[in-house]
Formats: C-alpha cells, structure tokens, sequence
C-alpha cells in the first residue's frame, strides 16, 4: 500500500496503489491538505487500488466538499466494482466529481474549468513536502 | 429476532443451559475447536461419529482485536471464502466491502473485540460479525464537518439481505448474507431475451406462490376447527403473514413455537427447491443453539437422522415415537436408546442427544397440498416438553408452509427488482 502526491498540470495528482481503508485516511488527508494548498482540484489515480471502504469513499466526499468555485474532484481508471461504490455512496452524483477513463483527461478538464493554471511545472513535488508516503 | 422464553420452571441443566448462550457458548465452541485468536481454520466441527456423509456446513471463524489495522484480516477471511464457494471477484469485492463496514463499526463504535464467523451454506454464505455493546452505526457528520455513515447504507446496498439482531442483552451481530448458488444474474451479459426467461420464470414462481397463498387461507380455516388451541395458531399465522422475508418469516414461526412452548432451542429447515425435497436441507432461523452444533447440524440431507427422515416421510408411523401425521416427539431422548431397537430408531447420528437435550419435537413443514419442505425442529434439556402441545404445533407447521413458499417467492422477486434497478441505471 503505497500513496503519493504531487502537482501536476495544475492539478493535485494523488496516486494509490493497494488496498486503502479507515486506518489510512488520515495520511492522505495529511496529503491532499498539503497538496491542495498549491492547486483547487484533486485527481486521485485508481489503477492500482484494490480496495477502498467506507472510510475512504467518506474521505473523497470531505474532498469533494471542501474543493472551492472551480475545483474538482477527479477519480482515474477504478475498476468496477469500485466505481460501484460511487454510485452507491452518492458520490458520482456530486457536481464536482468525475469518473476519468484516463489520467489525461483531467489535464483537459482542467483546461477547460480554469484560465489560470497553477505556476507549478508538471511532475513538480509539493514545495512544503515529504509528498511520499505509505 | 426470537425474544427468549419465559422461564418454566427449574431446569436440571440450568448451567449448562447458560454456559451455552451468546458469548460463553462462542469462547466455549473456540476453545473446543483450538481456534487462535487472529488466525482462522476451516472449521467443519465434525463429530467424531457422524455419518459417513460429507457435511455440507462450514465455518470459519476470526476474532480481531479492537484495532483498525486488524480489519485487513477479516477481508483476508473473505478472500478464503470466495475461493471455497467460487464467489465472483465482483461479489467477492462486495463481500469484503460489507464484512469490512460491520468489523470496522465494532472496532470503531463498541471498542471491542470483534467475532466474525462465516457459514459457507448450499447456497449462500452467511458472514455474522458480532461486537460486545450496542450496534451504532454513526451520525451523518462528526466533528470538523468531516463525513461518516456510509458504513450502513455500503452495507445494505451491497449485502442480498442484511440483518442486525442482539442475540444477548450485551451482544450486536451483524449478518451479512450474499447468495453463491447459481445466480441467474451473473449471466445477464448473455442479452434481453435471456434476461426476459429470467423474469418469467421469476413470474411463474410467484404465481406459484400466489396460488399456495390461496390454499393457505383454506387450509388455514379447516385448521382452526381441528386444531386444539386455535388463539395460537392464530397468533402463528398472523406473525408468519407479517414477516417482510423469508428468513423474518421462518423466525417468526420458530420465535412462536419457542413462546408457546418455552423450550431451550430450536431450528427451522427449508428445502431448497420446494415440493422437490431432495438433496439438502438447510438452516434458515435458529435459536439457543450452540455454534458448534449449527455447524455440526446446520444442512441435512433428507434421508439423514431423524430430522432428515420426517422431513422425507421416511418414518414408521406405528412406533410411538411417530405421530399420526408423521411428526417425531418424545420426551425421554437420553434413554432411547436402551427403550428402542436400533433398527426402530434407524440410523441416527445422535447428535441432540449429546448435546443433552431430553425432549425433541420435530414437526413437518408443508405445502399446500401435503408435500413436505421442510421441518420445525425444538429440542429441551427438561423431560416431556412437547406432547402438550403437539398437536397446535403440527397445526401451525401445515398452515404456515404456503406463507414461507410465499416469503421465498418474495425475495426473489425483490432480487429481480434490484437487478432490473441495475440495469437501468447502466
């Protein structure tokens, strides 16, 4: 179980990798926090998660909930039955939320949403971090 | 849930009676299996002179420590399981999704150890995670505006059934059901007009169901004039008629046959496929019995024991052990042995008797049109419990196999229903 953050094209970038539950939250929040101080607009990349539970889809949805006019929340390439659980929990239902079928659809989100990219170069690690965790 | 008898009486077994309730009975069944905590075993608690049969029930059982890092372990344990029964990697992922909510909201909510135990049925499997306290599943929202409370609607979303029962004043259990026989359903991808038989062979099945209900109603009338205490029977329709499923239902029955005799435990088996009863017989409500003997006991087939023989009547109605209508009650279980023949008795495993239980009752479930689906078995530690009350509990078991055809009938349609939401929503 591996998780890190960084910005890129503007845009927070947060990859997981295993499987994630209430014992995690707290360190990707940590994360994001952090990252998000930089950026108005989360992606989390979800090819290699394996499992989320309750606690992480009600962390998604604190995200999504604290994101500002203009950001977004963006989840890439869940498998299924994860992608089930969105729609279970309400969470695809939210404005700002969105299913990506691939990590570069969200730069061309963002450019669509926003005018005023973030001054960060793509692959740039948060300034103040430590990004790397798990 | 089945509220306790009142009390009767003094028992002879009273201690033992308690030793084998709720959490003792489940540290006493551990114990007796060798299970470490934090580990599991596939626990088929085969007595050691049970028939040569291959026994259908398994159960594996965890205990976590109240510590979040130790649900990972209960989502291992449904790995394990899916592997034995070939559960899909969808419904596996399910099942671990919902078995993780209930483990968490014990840690997290009661601060207890957590017991997870998993029954691998004929055609389901049955995950019940219970915690010490009350069961809570959260607010909304907690403090610092951060989210909670996707544990039950995760739960009873993903689950086929859920159910939330107290077994004992300081015991929460969660049950989590997920179907394993061969679902329809997984097969959907194969088009409409698959999906089309499907319903209508859902349909027919009502339709089934609808028509026992209507001799039910029959049967029900005729019964009132020759049952013996026709206020009870009464009672018994009424709360079976009332349960919103079929395992409501079969609680329902066994919760009223417990009240009105006030014995020690029971069970209720219904055939799989009714008015074909052939092959197994499953457990679908129990009461006061040990974990241990459910394993032990929890599927039958129909040509074994004595419960297996009433269910099939396979039985000598000359012996008078046997009622009229093929019911088996009798009141002297540890000597009968030495009062009847082995070959009177016929091939039994023995099991009730070691358990210590002296009066056993078991009583046939039927159709509409006599067929049996199923049996009513109660079982006492005190002698002589169950001939008073014979006669209304056959009754009642006549009556009331059409209402639990119509409870099975309905959770299948409720299956269908959610499917078709499903697609939809594709």
């Amino acid at each position: 179980m591996t998780s890190t953050a960084e910005i890129r094209n503007g845009i927070c970038l947060v990859t997981l990798d295993g499987e994630f539950d209430r014992a995690s939250v707290e360190e990707i929040r940590v994360e994001v926090e952090r990252c998000l101080r930089h950026a108005s607009s989360v992606v989390f990349e979800f090819s290699d998660v394996t499992f989320v539970d309750g606690g992480i889809l009600a962390l998604l949805r604190e995200i999504h909930d604290s994101l500002g006019t203009g950001g977004w929340l963006g989840v890439a390439r869940p498998r299924p039955w994860i992608r089930h659980l969105f729609e279970v929990t309400g969470l695809s239902a939210q404005p700002g939320f969105r299913v990506l079928a691939d990590i570069k659809d969200a730069w061309a989100v963002n450019d669509r949403k926003t005018n005023d990219p973030s001054s960060h170069a793509p692959g740039e690690a948060c300034p103040d971090d430590s990004a790397a965790g798990g | 849930m089945i509220a306790p008898p009142a009390a009767e009486g003094e028992s002879d077994h009273s201690a033992f009676h308690l030793s084998t309730s709720g959490e003792e009975a489940e540290a006493m069944c551990d114990r007796g299996q060798g299970i470490e905590q934090g580990t599991w075993d596939l626990t088929e608690c085969k007595s050691p002179d049970t028939s040569s049969s291959p026994r259908k029930t398994r159960c594996l059982r965890l205990t976590l420590q109240p510590d979040l890092a130790e649900v990972a372990k209960a989502r291992a344990l449904v790995d394990e399981v899916a592997a034995l029964v070939h559960l899909s990697l969808s419904r596996t992922f399910d099942a671990k999704v919902a078995v993780s909510e209930a483990c968490a909201n014990g840690i997290e909510h009661a601060r207890s150890t957590v017991r997870v135990a998993a029954w691998l049925l004929r055609d389901r499997v049955l995950f019940e995670v219970t915690n010490d306290g009350s069961f809570c599943p959260g607010s909304a929202k907690r403090g610092q505006g951060r989210q909670r409370g996707f544990g039950l609607p995760l739960m009873a979303s993903l689950a086929d059934q859920m159910h939330i029962s107290r077994p004992t004043d300081y015991l929460t259990r969660l049950s989590l059901t997920f179907f394993v026989a061969p679902s329809p359903f997984d097969d959907v991808v194969d088009g409409p007009d698959h999906l089309v038989s499907l319903l209508s062979a859902k349909r027919q099945m009502l339709d089934v169901a609808e028509a026992e209900l209507r001799a039910a109603a029959e049967t029900a009338r005729g019964a009132q004039r020759w049952c013996p205490d026709p206020g009870a029977l009464a009672d018994a329709v009424g709360s079976v008629s009332l349960a919103p499923s079929l395992y409501e239902a079969a609680e329902a029955l066994l919760g009223w046959a417990v009240q009105l005799t006030g014995c020690s435990a029971g069970l209720l088996r219904l055939a799989e496929h009714t008015a074909t009863l052939d092959g197994w017989i499953p457990t679908v409500a129990y009461f006061g019995l040990t974990d241990c003997f459910l394993a032990d006991e929890g599927v039958i087939r129909s040509d074994e024991c004595m419960c297996g023989r009433v269910a099939a009547g396979m039985v000598d109605h000359s012996l008078p052990f046997i009622s009229e209508l093929g019911s088996f009650v009798w009141g002297r279980a540890q000597t009968i042995a030495e009062e009847f023949a082995a070959e009177a008795l016929g091939e039994v495993r023995g099991r009730c008797i070691r358990e210590g239980f002296e009066s056993i009752a078991i009583f046939p479930i039927s159709d509409s049109e006599a067929r049996t689906i199923g049996v009513l078995h109660l079982a006492d530690f005190r002698r002589a419990r169950f001939a008073s009350h014979a006669s209304t509990l056959e009754c009642a078991c006549r009556v009331c196999g059409p209402l639990l055809i119509r409870g099975r009938a309905d959770e299948q349609a409720s299956l269908v229903r959610q499917k078709m939401a499903e697609l939809n929503r594709c």
